[in-house]
């Protein structure tokens, strides 16, 4: 009994001990790496440009006139405080480059954290994240999508801290991107400072990183319409094929009428009969089905990509598709490694509750070996029948 | 690591069990194709859908779990396998025995 205890603690403990030793995040072996671009607003203008957002006039402040008359791209000096007047400004972020190998139709979490000034919010919310190669043709090199935009505190009290998460799925596969950030009608944040007297209030810094999380199934309509005119091709000539092969098999019939000898049989086809009955196991194919269906089960999660699920019309009649699920994209990495943690421990514990069990099992089966043979002089033993006696 | 266990295991048993179904698969084959056929592609279909439809719901899994989930099942299909096998065997050796012709 105590060694069982044992034995079972020991079992226990040391798949236990596996699992909390292997990585828990299988899907980080697809990430190649992660990125960071980081930017602070500076009196050059490069990188970030504050300008007066002309469209705001309501509150257009006569202080910003020194912008006036600077093209974009100049940018403007500091803006200037005014403690009575509330003021708009509009900064844009389109020159920051950043530099990663990015995949089409993968997906990418972004998360941008923005750092401004105490009296300074942004006037819409929640923020776009407009994403280009270039410094044209925004959001047409992929999809971005805002997870959340929150404000959270990050310790200091002389700023507010946002914080942006969003997933990107370019359409091509890019060395670099141009991030702006911004709205998603003209690439820009626009900011409202409303009471200050100084000027590093208006400060904007921000760094923003990249992950891979995966692939993405969002931009596969080209690919399926694609596939399905090939798929037409394919049935077209197949049925040529079968057309071709009738007419083959009709002229084969009327030869063989023809030329066959009339004198001696046939004979029997033995290599024939050989090969097809070699090749054609259905029972065993019947039995071992379940077999079939794990070795299926086994090269899709070998894989390591998330597909889908296509139920063709033989049963249903039409087409199912299942799209591809990737819960990690909704958990996030810590959630999902949680989760990823307790289950596994779950089924490690009733792994080890099999292996105990597969250990009584087979040792309970000494007594049918040692029944399987009797010698004839050991015939009064206790395990041979004792028929008319007593 | 798995999969390639679950493989030798896999083809052992298809050996074994196209030896001991040899008369009957032969027997179809020969005398009924029609039927061996149908069987044949309804394995075939069925394995198909339910391996991928096992697949798309594993996949969902988190990947360590995917990864002990591999292993519990080679070790399930290796355990009954065996056990069935060990069952078998005696089973037969008793039904020998109690014939008594010797």
């Amino acid at each position: 009994m105590f060694r069982r205890f044992k034995f079972k603690q020991f079992i226990f403990f040391f798949l236990m001990g596996c699992v909390l030793i292997l990585p828990h995040n299988t899907y980080a072996a697809d990430v190649s790496g992660t990125t960071s671009f980081y930017i602070q607003r500076s009196n050059s203008g490069y990188g970030s440009v504050w300008y007066p957002n002309a469209h705001m006039t309501g509150g257009y402040d006569s202080g910003l006139n020194h912008c006036i008359g600077k093209s974009f791209w100049q940018g403007c000096d500091i803006p200037p405080i005014d403690d009575n007047l509330k003021q708009y400004y509009a900064i844009t972020l389109q020159d920051l480059q950043l530099s990663y190998s990015f995949q089409a139709n993968h997906v990418y979490t972004i998360t941008a954290n923005y750092w401004v000034g105490q009296y300074v919010y942004p006037d819409r919310s929640p923020l776009g994240f407009p994403v280009s190669h270039n410094n044209f043709g925004y959001a047409s090199q992929g999809s971005f999508t805002i997870n959340s935009f929150e404000q959270y505190d990050d310790g200091y009290s002389n700023h507010k801290a946002y914080r942006l998460i969003g997933t990107f799925v370019p359409r091509a596969n890019y060395n670099s991107v141009i991030l702006g950030i911004g709205n998603s009608d003209n690439d820009k944040v626009i900011f409202v400072g409303t009471s200050s007297t100084n000027s590093d209030n208006y400060v904007l810094q921000a760094g923003a990183t990249v992950e891979e999380s995966g692939s993405s199934t969002t931009n596969i309509a080209p690919i399926v319409e694609q596939q399905q005119q090939t798929n037409n091709k394919i049935d077209e000539t197949n049925n040529k094929l079968n057309e071709t092969n009738d007419n083959l098999e009709d002229i084969n019939d009327s030869l063989t009428d023809e030329t066959a000898p009339t004198g001696g049989g046939g004979g029997i086809d033995f290599d024939g009969f050989r090969q097809n009955v070699m090749s054609n196991t259905p029972i065993t194919d019947l039995l071992t089905m379940p077999f079939t269906i794990l070795n299926t089960l086994y090269n899709k999660i070998e894989s390591e990509s998330c597909h889908s699920w296509e139920i063709t019309d033989d049963f249903l009649g039409h087409d199912l598709t299942f799209p591809c699920i990737n819960p990690q994209r909704y958990f996030g990495t810590s959630i999902w490694n949680y989760i990823d943690t307790i289950t596994s421990i779950f089924l490690v514990y009733q792994f080890a509750m099999l292996i105990i069990s597969a250990y009584d099992s087979f040792t309970s089966l000494g007594d049918d070996f040692v029944n399987l043979y009797t010698p004839r002089h050991a015939s009064n033993n206790s395990y041979e029948p004792k028929h008319g006696r007593g | 690591m798995a999969k390639a266990l679950f493989v030798v295991l896999f083809k052992v048993i298809k050996v074994v069990l196209d030896i001991f179904l040899l008369p009957i698969n032969a027997l179809l084959t020969t005398f009924v194709p029609s039927l061996s056929q149908t069987i044949t592609s309804w394995t075939n279909g069925v394995s198909s859908t339910l391996g991928n439809g096992c697949a798309y719901f594993v996949d969902i899994l988190p990947p360590t779990t995917q990864n002990i989930l591999e292993y519990y099942l080679l070790f399930l299909i290796s355990y009954y396998t065996i056990s069935i096998t060990i069952h078998g065997i005696l089973k037969v050796i008793h039904i020998i025995k109690a014939i008594k012709v010797w």
